[in-house]
Parts: structure tokens; C-alpha cells; sequence
């Protein structure tokens, strides 16, 4: 088994030629100061495990589950959730641990969320509420910015207006996915995941 | 759709830098959060959750978040259970190390439950419950080993007839097995083959042992008595360590939903009782392990009518004035199981004052000062200890290494038995062991044997400590300000997420202000998170 591994890996690498690195330009902006204050403040701080739990429950409507298990409660000591026994205090760092759950968490609700929503009917949607599952762009523009909109309040608090600028980000998103797989379903899934997986859902 | 779905991690992982980086697209990072914004970290701090779409909407034409809105979180239930899980961290509540009933009566089991359906053909015999360590199973059968796989039998007096054989040159005695329900089994659920040792009823034994005491663990007349009532298995042990935690947490809960003073979860006399906590105090209490509730503590005669299996009905009590609400609650006492352990964490968690060397540490003493017996003199603890031997007093009538209440009138300050027995004139009973000074490590020592541990080096002037109980403590902290200060503190630095500065002195003093005038905490979180300070984040 062992000898053939380098016989594998020389076929693989008379198939294709390494990846090249190619140069992009980077433009880091201004650098314009942005004004924090000096006031007293609280901190930004991420949710902990428990409002993590409750809040991905209470946007998408599901839990992250595997059968009868909750993930995010079997994963709690992984999570830094204190036994108060070896631990007496959450860890609340954004460590890449805490992306990667969170990344699969997102992952495995979204993909039940949108394909569910979408054959739901229109009075029982909490995904699809003003835009249709197979709405395109440009055709359906006016209809996917309002339920982006939606989304963006739902998951982050965050209130746009019809043309505020951030919601380009999200409607560049839906569109290089859509076009990415011509498939509507991976379209909103992806801009699913990014909203769990977005800072502004989980911190405060 | 299983190629393209490869895309969406990439995509999203993108979007942060997106949002974040472009500048046309750039989201301000504006320090005053806006209504909604704010109305998001108020239900996450109240509540524990984002606000719902509908309460997105019912915010949606007014200026900003109205004060009923955020007085209504400050009374759910959601809110109770957010100020109980703040309150983990700092009563540190995790019972998984104390074991309740003694480690000789936990059932184990042989065999298997398929070998016992009807027509099974294997090698497999069927399960069977037995006591299994050597300490129960030698003396009787003369091995580790369980009962046979048949029914047991009697002689005519109801004696449990064993058979004999040698194994490896010893002479082995196996009985067999009867049928039990467990008092922790669902009653519809098959009885359980229990080995007839181990299931014997009888409460007491020939030698005249009572069998529902630790005594009798490994008395060969002795069982587990009626329904297996005196031992246990893990179940039995889980529910305790939780049940026991959860009592803390409902006193807790339901001091903040009635708008009780904070003061009362720590001087107050309510507790809460379920299935597991009365079976305990009514059957399992004299067959601990190593960390005993007895002398109980609690009335059990006026414990409510609840079954093991209750687990989920809870039921209010009011507890004897000798308890000083969570401070003398099984999971406080059995968590923090030395008197210092119990009063250091709550100078460090109720009046934040840790009990730690100063920052320049502290000063080399000589040897003579260094063997000084009494810890409130000796260089180097004395900084501590000065303050904490005395604190540690208020809990001189409850049990170290267990939750029992030294009742003055059968536990006297001074018992002349004990300290008789200390001079080496007799064996010391188990309750002079238990809570008397019986040895003297130093000459200085002597004149306190005898006495309750607690009274070892006490000054006169901190005597009282030990009746007065840990309630005077809260008292002096509240008359003081201590106890006021440091909730404060402590619920800022949860709300905030950073401890407050020096010049935020005023603030706090505001808050502390509007906490006195009721003393509810819900009035305290109040005023920390209609401040301009909360709603400014960075």
C-alpha cells in the first residue's frame, strides 16, 4: 500500500500541472479613520453557546441536530461551555473552532431550512416571505432585495433601505451563486450560510 | 446540485469581506447602536434570544425601544433563566464529584437482558443485579463473584440457602436470584433479577446493625432492603447531582420572578424538593458515601408525598431558620466542602474581595513566625487568613466534607466527651471525629479540643460568627455596601462584557443607587442597560 502512494500522487501530477499563483491587484482603500469614540462602551462580544443555540433556532426555526441530539449541547465542552468543575468561565473567543461549528451548524440548518421553505406555503414561510424560490435576476430584483432585506433584519437586526448600499453586497452574493450553479436552491442556500456565519449574526 | 453545494462555504466565507471591506458597501461602524440594534442586544441579554420578526415590527414606528417592552423581558421566565445561568458562574454549581450513597451499595450487573428472552441459545446467562464490589461479595461468597442464574431458595426460617463449590482451591457459596422493582424503575417495567444477598429486606441484621446505615454496607445480614430503598445505580446517582443543582437554580428563578430583594436568594429559607431530593432525604441519607447530609438539615416529616421517579415535580418548602438561602444549600456546601472554601468563594463572588497576597507579594518572615500555629498570626497567611478564619465561621454549624446542620442543642460548643476522647482516654465516637477538634497538631492548639472545629483559634469577638450563620455576613455586606458594590460589579461586567474602570465610579454608584431603592435585581439590570454606556458599543 505505502509504495504505491508516490506512484499516485507522480500520476496525479502528470495530469495537471501545479496551480499557478498569479498576482491581484489589492486596493486596501483610503484609509480613512473611523471614529469609535472615547465614551465608555460596552464590548462587542459574541453570543455564547446557549443564545447561539436559541437564536440559529429562532432564525432559521431548526436546530442543529443530528437525530435526537443536540449539537450544540453535546459539542458544549468542545465549545468552551464550563463544566464549572475544570472550567468556571465561557470562553466567548472567535476562535476558528467556533467557525468551523458554527460554519457546520449553518450548513446543516440552511440545507434543510430552504428546500423545506420553499415547498411550504406561502403563509408558513420564514425564508421565502417576499421573494419566490426560483426568482432571478435581473427579472426579480425588486422582489429578492425586499426578502434580503428581510433576511438582513431576521438574522442581524440590521434595518436597510431599498437602496442602501450594504444590500449589494448580499444581492452580489445571490448572483454569483446563481450563476456560480445556475440552480436557485444553492443560491439562497449560500446566502443562508453567510448570514449565520456573518459577525453581525453572532455578535452583539 | 452535490457539486455546486461545494461553492457555498467559498461563496460565504467571501461575503464578511464583501460586506465589510468594499467601501461602497461598507456597513458603518457606528459606536450608539441604532433602535434595532439595540433591541437585538437587549433580547440577547434579557432573553437569551434575537428578537422575533413580529417584535422587529412592533418597534418599527416608534423612536426607539419602549421601557414597557423592556420591563416586560425583565419579568419573563426567559430572563429568570438568563439571571440563573449568570448566577453559574458564580456559584459554580457542578456536583459530579460527590458521590451520594455509598460506593458498596452500587448495583452492577452480570449477564445480559437477551439471554433472557425465552428460547435464547448462547453462551450468555441472564442479567443479574448484585452489590459487586469485593467488599460485599468476599465476605459472603467467599469470591467476586454474582449469584447463579436460578431462583433463589429458602430454608423455613427464610434464610437464603447458598450452594457450594471450590474454584481454584477456594470454597465459593452462590445463591440465587429474586425478582425486584427498584424504587428509581417505572413501575410498568419488568422487576429486575436481583441476587438474593443483595435483596434482602430485613432493616436490621442479626448482629443488630440497622441496614439503612452506612454502618451496615458490609454487613452479611444486611440487603438492600425493601424496593432496593438503600442502594443505588448511576441513574439514581445523575439525578441527585442534577436535581440538587437544580433546586439553586429554581430558588434563584423564582426570587427574580417575584421581585423578591436579591438579598433573600442568600438569606431567604425556600427551597425546592423533586422525587430524587425527598427519596434521598428519606431513605438514602444514612448510606452516604463520603459526604454526608446528616444530621439533616431539612424537616423530612413535612417533606412532600413524591416518588423517585418525580423527578420533574417540584415542590416549594420552607426550610428551618437556621438557613441562609443558597449559601446553606446542599450544592453550595457540598461543592465548597471546607468552611474557608465556602467563605473564600463568596468574598470573591458576592463581595469581590478574592483573598490574594498583595502585588508586591509578601514579606519573608522569620522562622519562628512562620510555625505559628493560628493562621491569623502566621507570617505570610496572616494577610489572609486574618480576615477569612473568622468569615469562615459563619459557617461553623454546617458540616465540612458534607451539608449536615450541627444543631446547638445536640452539638454544644463544648463537648466533654470529645475533648476526653482527644486526650487519648477512650475511642472518639464518630461524632466527635466528625465535628469536634479531637487532635492538637500543636501545644497551641490544646486548649480547643474538644471544642466545635469552627471554634479553633476563634476570637472571642468572632464567636458569634458560627450561630449567626452566613445570612450575617450578606447583612454586614449590605450594611456596609460591599454586598450592593460588588453585585454591581459583577452584573455590569456580564452586561458589558468588560469590568468597569476607575472613572466609572459615578456610573456605578447611579446604578447601585437604583438597585438600593428596591434592592430587585431586575432594577439593577435595569438601569445598566437603559444607560447610554450599554447602548454605545465598540
Amino acid at each position: 500500500m505505502r509504495p504505491a502512494l508516490p506512484a499516485l500522487v507522480a500520476l496525479l501530477a502528470a495530469c495537471e500541472p501545479p496551480p499557478a499563483a498569479t498576482s491581484v491587484p489589492v486596493d486596501p482603500g483610503d484609509g480613512t479613520p473611523v471614529d469609535l469614540g472615547l465614551e465608555p462602551a460596552r464590548l462587542r462580544r459574541r453570543m455564547d453557546i446557549e443564545q447561539l443555540d436559541r437564536s440559529i433556532g429562532s432564525s432559521t426555526g431548526r436546530r442543529w441536530m443530528s437525530g435526537s441530539t443536540a449539537l450544540f449541547v453535546s459539542n458544549a465542552a468542545t465549545l468552551g461551555v464550563p463544566d464549572y468543575f475544570q472550567t468556571t468561565h465561557e470562553d466567548l473567543e472567535i476562535s476558528p473552532l467556533f467557525l468551523k461549528f458554527l460554519d457546520d451548524a449553518a450548513r446543516a440548518v440552511c440545507s434543510d431550512l430552504v428546500p423545506e421553505d420553499a415547498a411550504a406555503a406561502a403563509a408558513d414561510r420564514i425564508f421565502f416571505v417576499h421573494a419566490e424560490p426560483e426568482a432571478t435576476l435581473p427579472a426579480d430584483r425588486s422582489s429578492i432585495d425586499e426578502n434580503l432585506r428581510y433576511l438582513v433584519l431576521r438574522y442581524h437586526g440590521r434595518r436597510m433601505e431599498a437602496e442602501a448600499p450594504e444590500l449589494g453586497a448580499w444581492r452580489d452574493l445571490f448572483a454569483d451563486a446563481r450563476a456560480a450553479t445556475d440552480d436557485p436552491e444553492v443560491a439562497w442556500l449560500t446566502v443562508c450560510v453567510a448570514l449565520v456565519n456573518h459577525p453581525d449574526f453572532y455578535t452583539y | 446540485m452535490r457539486l455546486s453545494w461545494l461553492l457555498v462555504p467559498v461563496l460565504a466565507l467571501l461575503l464578511p469581506t464583501a460586506v465589510e471591506g468594499d467601501a461602497p458597501g461598507c456597513a458603518p461602524e457606528a459606536p450608539w447602536l441604532s433602535r434595532d440594534e439595540y433591541l437585538r442586544a437587549l433580547s440577547l441579554d434579557l432573553r437569551g434570544v434575537v428578537p422575533t420578526m413580529e417584535e422587529y415590527e412592533s418597534v418599527a414606528a416608534m423612536d426607539d425601544v419602549p421601557a414597557s417592552l423592556i420591563d416586560a423581558w425583565l419579568a419573563s421566565p426567559e430572563h429568570a433563566a438568563r439571571v440563573v445561568r449568570h448566577h453559574r458562574d458564580l456559584l459554580w454549581p457542578n456536583l459530579s464529584n460527590v458521590r451520594f450513597v455509598d460506593f458498596r451499595r452500587r448495583l452492577g450487573s452480570i449477564g445480559t437482558d437477551a439471554a433472557c428472552v425465552e428460547g435464547y441459545v448462547g453462551p450468555d446467562t441472564c442479567r443479574r443485579w448484585y452489590r459487586s464490589t469485593s467488599s460485599t461479595t468476599l465476605p459472603v461468597r467467599g469470591a467476586a463473584v454474582a449469584c447463579d442464574d436460578v431462583p433463589a431458595t429458602f430454608d423455613e426460617d427464610g434464610n437464603v440457602q447458598f450452594r457450594t463449590e471450590v474454584r481454584d482451591g477456594t470454597t465459593v457459596r452462590i445463591e440465587g436470584w429474586v425478582e425486584v422493582r427498584p424504587y428509581w424503575a417505572d413501575p410498568s417495567a419488568p422487576p429486575l433479577r436481583v441476587c438474593a444477598f443483595d435483596a434482602q429486606e430485613r432493616s436490621v441484621s442479626p448482629s443488630g446493625r440497622a441496614c439503612d446505615t452506612r454502618d451496615a454496607s458490609t454487613d452479611p445480614g444486611c440487603g438492600c432492603g425493601p424496593n432496593l430503598a438503600w442502594c443505588d445505580v448511576q441513574d439514581v446517582q445523575n439525578a441527585l447531582v442534577s436535581s440538587f443543582a437544580a433546586d439553586v437554580e429554581r430558588r434563584i428563578a423564582a426570587a427574580i420572578e417575584g421581585g423578591e430583594p436579591y438579598a433573600t436568594v442568600f438569606t431567604g429559607r425556600r427551597a425546592f424538593v423533586n422525587g430524587p431530593i425527598v427519596t434521598y432525604y428519606r431513605q438514602l441519607a444514612g448510606v452516604y458515601d463520603s459526604v454526608p447530609l446528616t444530621p439533616l438539615a431539612v424537616d423530612v416529616d413535612a417533606l412532600p408525598d413524591l416518588g423517585f421517579r418525580d423527578s420533574e415535580t417540584w415542590v416549594e418548602i420552607e426550610l428551618p431558620a437556621h438557613h441562609s438561602g443558597v449559601l446553606t444549600s446542599p450544592l453550595f456546601l457540598m461543592r465548597f466542602q471546607t468552611l474557608r472554601a465556602r467563605a473564600n468563594r463568596f468574598y470573591d463572588a458576592f463581595l469581590c474581595e478574592p483573598f490574594q497576597p498583595p502585588s508586591g507579594g509578601l514579606p519573608v518572615a522569620g522562622e519562628a513566625e512562620s510555625r505559628e500555629a493560628d493562621l491569623q498570626l502566621r507570617a505570610g497567611c496572616r494577610y489572609c487568613h486574618a480576615i477569612l478564619e473568622p468569615a469562615a465561621a459563619h459557617w461553623g454549624r454546617w458540616m465540612p466534607q458534607g451539608a449536615g446542620f450541627l444543631d446547638p442543642a445536640s452539638f454544644p460548643t463544648f463537648a466533654p466527651e470529645c475533648a476526653e476522647c482527644a486526650r487519648g482516654e477512650e475511642t472518639c465516637s464518630a461524632t466527635c471525629s466528625m465535628a469536634y477538634l479531637t487532635r492538637a497538631l500543636s501545644p497551641s492548639e490544646e486548649p480547643y479540643l474538644g471544642m466545635l472545629r469552627a471554634y479553633a483559634f476563634l476570637r472571642p469577638e468572632h464567636e458569634a460568627n458560627v450561630d449567626e450563620g452566613p445570612a450575617a455576613l450578606v447583612r454586614d455586606g449590605l450594611a456596609d455596601g460591599r454586598f450592593t458594590e460588588c453585585s454591581v460589579l459583577t452584573t455590569s461586567r456580564w452586561l458589558l462584557g468588560r469590568p468597569l474602570e476607575p472613572d466609572e465610579e459615578a456610573w456605578s454608584r447611579e446604578v447601585a443607587s437604583a438597585f438600593v431603592a428596591s434592592f430587585r435585581y431586575t432594577d439593577m439590570e435595569r438601569a445598566i442597560v437603559t444607560h447610554e454606556t450599554y447602548r454605545r458599543v465598540r
